[in-house]
């Protein structure tokens, strides 16, 4: 096997083995200390929970993940939407960009359970908590992505003619978009954190309710195995951002080939 | 002896200023030129002679503060130029996420043509510009000349009357450069139009050029004019030609009393 080959598979050959070693650890340290299974289960107790209990995980795991996609949904559209109107609007940038920015030091996990009074235990309030924390990075990723593109390209598309709505559709939105996508990755894997924020604070489904129920109940492997199941999530989520990118920018790929 | 011909371009005592750092700089002092209906105008001057900003109000970008610029003989406005030239600056400008005959036909679609047919124009095209084979390859696939090219035939291809060149071979390496020259010679023998050609390379201005205009460093003047003698269509061979020599030594001459060397 030559060394190009070893530095091929290195990219997914290395952290796939440095979590083999931490569960391995993980496992020989729990049964080696004899710690109790209500204070910290091996991953093979984990591994037991997530077979025995999947219909009780499951139909959580897809409350979540549907929150998250709600959330996530509705982070881009509001996120790219007001991206774009504050960069073509000098006007609404000078009035909405320092309150987005100073929206960020408000904790929205915060406010969830504001939202809990005012929405009840539903899926609104936490689909709320997801997109409110979804959107910064979009919205902050649109601007910038519309702000880099490049003066000179807009000038040589004016001097051609182009509108205004033109040179934004053959030239600044496109340029926007590998910040854009930038954004949505970002916003994809906190989304999760903020439905389960939500649910937390209270609901009636969801891998985070389950998971509060878990600790009451000391059935720890099972709060475990809706921690594995939501980095799961967060992993193929943050994965798929990352293949619908692929699909809108496929000269991406070319640019990082040495030029001839 | 020039003959009479309409001009394509006329301006007439072109003045513009521009800030920087707090100070009021002129960068164009009451500059006129003419360029006439398929004449080849060549600016040759000092860096800072303000040949950039002159393109630039050539093209619409940019509005003079005072002075006239006449197109077909009408005076007129910055709006109103915007769309009148073709515009091609030292850097290719291609954009990344199209390719070859995306970038080519985007001049097209810029004045309002569906893509779909911009494309097939630009398409039918890409062989006479040395592009046959790459019309779906992207910028970042091309060799500098070929995306120079690209950059060239997205400039030819909505047909305008006037062109407006600022130093379109000034990045490329000294081959390609006189490659692209020989080249862009025999492509404005088929197409004609006004050019007016910014450069800081002597020999591109005669061997490209009808005339060649000389202006002063900052503020901009036209400080002398020569009628390049060489014959149409031009070769390479040329530029061994006495006359090619003469006319280089008496551009590089008065370049020389500007305090200047250029290459």
């Amino acid at each position: 096997m030559n060394l190009a080959r070893v530095q091929r598979h290195a990219a997914w050959v290395s952290p796939l083995l440095l979590i083999a070693a931490i569960v391995g650890g993980w496992e020989a340290a729990v049964r080696v200390s004899g710690a109790p299974l209500w204070l910290l289960p091996a991953p093979s107790d984990v591994w037991r929970s997530l077979v025995e209990d999947r219909d009780i995980l499951l139909p959580n795991a897809l409350v979540t993940f549907s929150e998250v996609l709600i959330g996530f949904a509705c982070a881009v559209v509001a996120g790219v939407g007001l991206g774009i109107a504050v960069y073509r609007s000098p006007t609404l940038n000078r009035a909405l960009y320092p309150i987005i920015i100073a929206s960020q030091t408000i904790p929205i996990p915060a406010l969830a359970p504001l939202l809990l009074v005012a929405f009840g235990y539903g899926l609104g309030p936490k689909v709320i908590v997801t997109a409110l924390v979804g959107f910064f990075p979009v919205v902050v990723n649109t601007f910038e992505g519309l702000r880099s593109t490049d003066r000179d390209v807009v000038n040589l598309l004016r001097s051609f003619g182009a509108s205004r709505a033109k040179v934004f559709r053959l030239a600044e939105f496109p340029s926007s978009l590998p910040s854009i996508f930038a954004g949505a990755r970002i916003a994809v894997a906190i989304c999760v954190i903020g439905a389960v924020f939500g649910e937390l604070v209270g609901a009636r489904a969801g891998l985070g309710y389950l998971m509060i129920r878990a600790i009451a109940q000391f059935e720890t492997p099972r709060m475990v195995a809706a921690i594995v199941l939501l980095s799961l999530m967060s992993t193929g989520l943050f994965a798929a951002v990352g293949l619908v990118e692929r699909a809108f920018l496929p000269w991406r790929k070319y640019t990082t080939m040495t030029r001839a | 002896m020039r003959p009479a011909r309409a001009s394509r371009l006329k301006l007439e005592e072109i003045v513009s200023t521009y800030e920087e750092g707090g100070q009021r700089l002129t960068a164009l002092d009451g500059l006129s030129l003419t360029v006439d209906e398929a004449e080849f105008v060549a600016l040759v001057g000092p860096s800072g002679s303000g040949k950039s900003t002159l393109l630039d109000i050539v093209a619409g970008l940019f509005s003079q503060e005072s002075g006239t610029v006449r197109l077909d003989g009408e005076p007129t406005t910055a709006a109103q130029r915007l769309g009148q030239s073709a515009y091609m600056q030292q850097r290719d400008l291609l954009l990344p996420w199209r390719t070859t005959t995306g970038n080519a036909a985007l001049g097209l679609e810029a004045a309002g043509m569906a893509r779909a047919d911009a494309e097939q124009r630009a398409a039918t095209e890409l062989w006479r510009f040395g592009l046959d084979g790459f019309g779906n390859a992207y910028p970042s696939q091309l060799s500098g000349g070929m995306r120079q090219r690209a950059a060239l035939l997205r400039t030819i291809l909505p047909r305008k009357e006037l062109v407006l060149f600022d130093e379109p071979f000034g990045a490329l390496d000294a081959l390609t450069r006189s490659d692209l020259q020989a080249w862009l010679a025999g492509l404005w023998e088929q197409e004609r139009s006004s050019v007016l050609l910014v450069t800081h390379d002597v020999e591109e201005a005669v061997f490209l050029a009808d005339r060649v205009i000389v202006l002063t460093p900052r503020p901009g003047r036209v400080a002398f004019e020569l009628a390049v003698s060489l014959p149409r269509p031009r070769t390479r061979a040329m530029i061994a030609s006495p006359e090619f020599i003469r006319d280089r030594a008496i551009l590089l001459q008065a370049l020389g009393f500007l305090g200047d060397s250029p290459r």
